[in-house]
């Protein structure tokens, strides 16, 4: 008997609730105390095809799902066909022969369920619409689960729907529930045990986590324009706009949508965009537009397959030297990679402070698996989060500081010809230009100018993506143009100091080091774990700050290892590379993954056991 | 509040060519904010790339000089983010009848309360003389040595298509005339378009000052012309054997703006964002 660790997986055509199935079922998990994850894969197209979606359930936290099934729900015939040499020794399908047409041979070890999904859905359902909750309702009646808490999500779920449809599913699922019970029993090796203690934790998509981290640092407009996997960023800022006054634009295409965002920047508010690598290759010109003006921003780059349409609903990491090099020219940009559902909010609201405190784009690249799961996550701690706006000012400060500037300005203007503005730097303490206008570039130590928006009395000054002085104006002379590069570039230097460096998770003595970015970063931790019950001391660096990056902190930290390993889902080790290039240090080896599906755990421990194999 | 065309002026000089009709859209722009006494910090002025998008520069309100062809979008959430703000857009035709058509007619459908100034010269002349998409059917440029086969852009019929609320076209020339759309345009809640003949004294040798002023006449002018009847402006929009100039087509229509579902007050830019609970937003996730 195994309890409270289960992999359970319901399969079918697109278009027959599999996906909404597989929420209900997570929840179930989420209000049995239990950790949550499920992972949903799908083709690119509206009906038809083969939708599945794996739930693991355990008591232990859990960052992916498992290779092997415990329980599959087959809604389909192709299911069956796709998935049963899937299931583990001693675990079960659910089928119907009836709808199917045929009998199915269960392979040794494994147990089939005939359940008539169909029948039941027609006669207790009320339609054949309810044949994934009669599915639900089988499976948990083999798993011995507490039907009430199964009714209050149903009720919950399907409230907006009316008080029938939620009759018809509560009825639906009793009585696959039920069929189950009578002609089965307690047959089945897995069930589950809702916990007593009560465990506040949300079932959330990293997207969703974006999202909540976004509205909590005062984001007010998002432009967007759908793609997968980021549409979901759209869909969840719009439906919120109303409760969180945030203005949320569908754009004609993701050139308007960044060119909107840097707008919408300029202008004062807190601005973002969310899209994935097709999306991203056409906002980069206005992405350089943001570097230029200064102008702060967050961008979201959910990674999906490439190149060009590439696998649209699924996954990988091959955005990330692009992120860090996009748009012609160089200018200062953070790139940030959460490589959890967790680090996704905070480091996405913290995204918002850095693009205002050193007036520059923060790219957060996320990726399609993690964007699409879904994990139960503790609610986040808001306690303590500080909304930081930098050097922008009040319109007292504005006045402070123009008071302050006027014997340097009157100074300059007898200095200065007064029709070509500037042609360098402007006199120390000095924030007004010849046309008694702010300085809004002006050169400070740190790179960062003081920095006024439109409607702001005594702050006019002209934004331009041409090379320009310190006033905004235009200038082709080459002491200007190496002033301006150099403060720009100031500016990552500053941030570096206030990132915080990565540091080694697990056994700092350890065998393996693994070296990651993003989503493989939770598969990885199981992985120690898994390596550890076989006798092999594992630990992993997390890259999480791509730009600017911690150079001397990680050549120091991987010099002192004794084999690393990278882990990437994409072809060329995009993360070693850039770790080549800043640190001189080669990553012994790779395991790199490109077929579009994540890494699961045994998979990566089998391949980390075939390297070590291999090389000793 | 009172302002003369002074208040408007910057230190540095515009660097257009001796006779460039850019001088006159200029003068226009400034006379129409001085007459309208709008405080130079509340007016952006957003522009594209090109000859005459470096206006955003000589004018003296806020000004956010972006991309070729990307005027329109940045000055969209200009608007949506501060409303209170008076915005004008000015930039070429090859900058926003050529690559920049698709937020054109965005911009137009969503009514958003703007005015857009095209400089409308039917070449480029910041990259020496090309082809445009108003230039006309044989026009012999360096891009189409042996004249250009295309069929020009109506933008005025185009405008009217979209569903532009103020549709109007000025001269350059005339910077009484011009002055008087701009302050209609400026005053008039909703996308205004001044498509503006502007002759390019360099690159241009075709539709000149003096071409412009032996063919075009003013709606205005033409006794019980009413820019009220959009099938009428239609079929002025079409007319070739003798261009008009003036207000074609005027009309109320919601702004997206004043319609955004999540805009809960004046400006956003003024909300406090300090410390937003998101608490009730993270249960509804349990």
């Amino acid at each position: 008997m195994q309890t409270n660790d289960l992999t359970w997986m319901i399969g079918g055509e697109a278009g027959f609730g599999i996906q909404s199935a597989g929420h209900i079922f997570a929840m179930c998990g989420i209000r049995a105390g239990l950790h949550v994850f499920g992972n949903a894969e799908y083709p690119s197209l509206i009906r038809g095809g083969h939708n599945s979606d794996v739930i693991r359930l355990s008591e232990k936290e859990v960052h992916i799902h498992k290779e092997k099934l415990d329980l599959l729900l087959a809604m389909n015939k192709e299911t069956l066909d796709m998935h049963l040499n899937e299931i583990v020794e001693g675990g079960g399908f659910i089928y119907d022969a009836e709808a199917f047409k045929e009998e199915v041979a269960a392979p040794k070890g494994v147990t089939g369920f005939n359940v008539p999904l169909k029948k039941i859905a027609l006669e207790s359902g009320k339609g054949d619409i309810t044949r994934n909750t009669v599915g639900i309702g089988a499976s948990l009646g083999l798993l011995d689960y507490d039907m009430t808490i199964l009714n209050d999500i149903l009720t919950h779920m399907f409230a907006k729907k009316g008080e029938e449809v939620v009759a018809n599913n509560i009825a639906a699922a009793k009585a696959g529930y039920d069929f189950v019970k009578k002609n089965y029993g307690d047959a089945f090796g897995f069930k589950l045990k809702p916990l007593n203690k009560k465990i506040d934790r949300m079932l959330i998509t990293a997207n969703d986590a974006i999202c909540m981290g976004a509205l909590k640092a005062g984001c007010k407009f998002v432009a967007e324009y759908p793609m997968t996997p980021s549409s979901s960023i759209l869909h969840f800022m719009a439906a919120h706009a109303k409760d969180y006054g945030v203005i949320v634009k569908h754009t004609e295409d993701e050139i308007a949508a960044m060119n909107m965002v840097v707008g919408a920047g300029f202008t004062g508010l807190r601005a973002m965009t969310g899209t994935s690598g097709g999306g991203f290759s056409l906002m980069v010109e206005a992405l350089g537009m943001a570097g230029m003006l200064e102008v702060p921003l967050v961008c979201v780059n959910v990674q999906r397959p490439g190149p060009s349409t590439g696998l649209p609903t699924r996954t990988e990491q091959g955005d990330l030297l692009f992120a860090l090099h996009a748009s012609q020219g160089e200018f200062p940009r953070i790139v940030i990679a959460p490589g959890s559902f967790e680090e996704n909010f905070y480091l996405a609201f913290d995204a918002f402070n850095l693009a205002e405190k050193f007036q520059l784009p923060v790219i957060i690249l996320s990726d399609k698996h993690m964007a699409e799961s879904v994990k139960s996550t503790e609610m986040f701690d808001t306690k303590g989060m500080k909304v930081e706006r930098g050097k922008l000012l009040s319109q007292e400060q504005i006045d402070e500081l123009r008071a302050k500037s006027e014997a340097a300005l009157k100074k300059l203007k007898q200095e200065t010809p007064a029709d070509r503005g500037f042609n360098g730097a402007s006199a120390e303490g000095n924030y007004l230009s010849v046309d008694n206008n702010f300085l809004r570039y002006k050169i400070e130590e740190d790179g960062v100018s003081p920095r006024t928006i439109p409607g702001m009395k005594g702050g006019i000054y002209r934004a331009a993506t041409d090379e320009h002085d310190e006033s905004g104006d235009l200038t082709e002379t080459e002491e200007n143009r190496n002033l301006m590069v150099e403060k720009r570039a100031k500016k990552l230097e500053g941030a570096l100091r206030e990132l915080p460096a990565p540091v080694l998770y697990g056994d700092k003595d350890a065998e393996v080091t693994f070296v990651a970015w993003g989503s493989p970063v939770g598969a990885l931790k199981e992985v120690i774990e898994i390596l550890a019950a076989e006798g092999v001391k594992a630990n992993l660096l997390q890259i999480t700050y791509m730009c600017p990056f911690h150079t001397k902190e990680v050549g120091e930290i991987l010099r002192g290892c004794k084999r690393t390993i990278g882990v990437e889902m994409n072809g060329e080790g995009q993360l070693c590379s850039l770790i080549a290039e800043k640190t001189g240090y080669f990553v012994n080896d790779k395991i790199l993954k490109y077929s579009g599906r994540q890494f699961t755990a045994h998979e990566l421990k089998d391949r980390t056991m075939a390297l070590i194999n291999k090389k000793s | 509040m009172t302002l003369t065309v002074k208040d408007f002026d910057t230190c540095a000089k515009p660097d257009w060519c001796p006779g460039c009709g850019n001088f006159g859209i200029q003068a226009a722009l400034k006379q129409a904010l001085a007459n309208l006494g709008i405080e130079p910090h509340k007016t952006v002025l957003v522009a594209g790339i090109g000859c005459g998008s470096k206006m955003a520069h000589w004018v003296d309100v806020y000004g956010l000089h972006t991309l070729h062809g990307r005027s329109l979008p940045p000055a969209t959430a200009v608007k949506f983010a501060n409303p209170e703000l008076t915005v004008v857009v000015a930039g070429g035709d090859g900058d926003g009848y050529g690559i920049g058509m698709g937020h054109f007619i965005h911009t137009m459908r969503r009514n958003v309360d703007m005015t857009y100034l095209v400089q409308n010269n039917m070449v480029y002349g910041l990259t020496k003389g090309q082809t445009t998409p108003t230039s006309a059917k044989g026009f012999k440029t360096p891009s189409t040595p042996f004249g250009s086969i295309e069929e020009p852009l109506n933008p005025i019929a185009l405008a009217l298509a979209m569903g532009a609320t103020y549709v109007a076209r000025g001269f350059s020339g005339d910077v009484m005339h011009l002055t008087k759309l701009i302050e209609g345009a400026i005053k008039h809640k909703g996308f205004a378009l001044i498509d503006i003949f502007q002759p390019c004294v360099t690159f241009n040798k075709i539709n000149t000052y003096a071409y412009f002023m032996q063919n075009t006449y003013k709606l205005e002018d033409e006794k019980g012309y009413d820019a009220g009847d959009w099938e009428k402006a239609m079929a002025k929009a079409r007319q070739t054997d003798k261009l008009p100039i003036g207000l074609f087509f005027k009309t109320e229509r919601p702004t997206y703006e004043e319609q955004d579902p999540g805009r809960t007050g004046e400006s956003l830019v003024d909300a406090d964002i300090s410390d937003i609970d998101v608490r009730p937003l993270m249960e509804k996730f349990m």
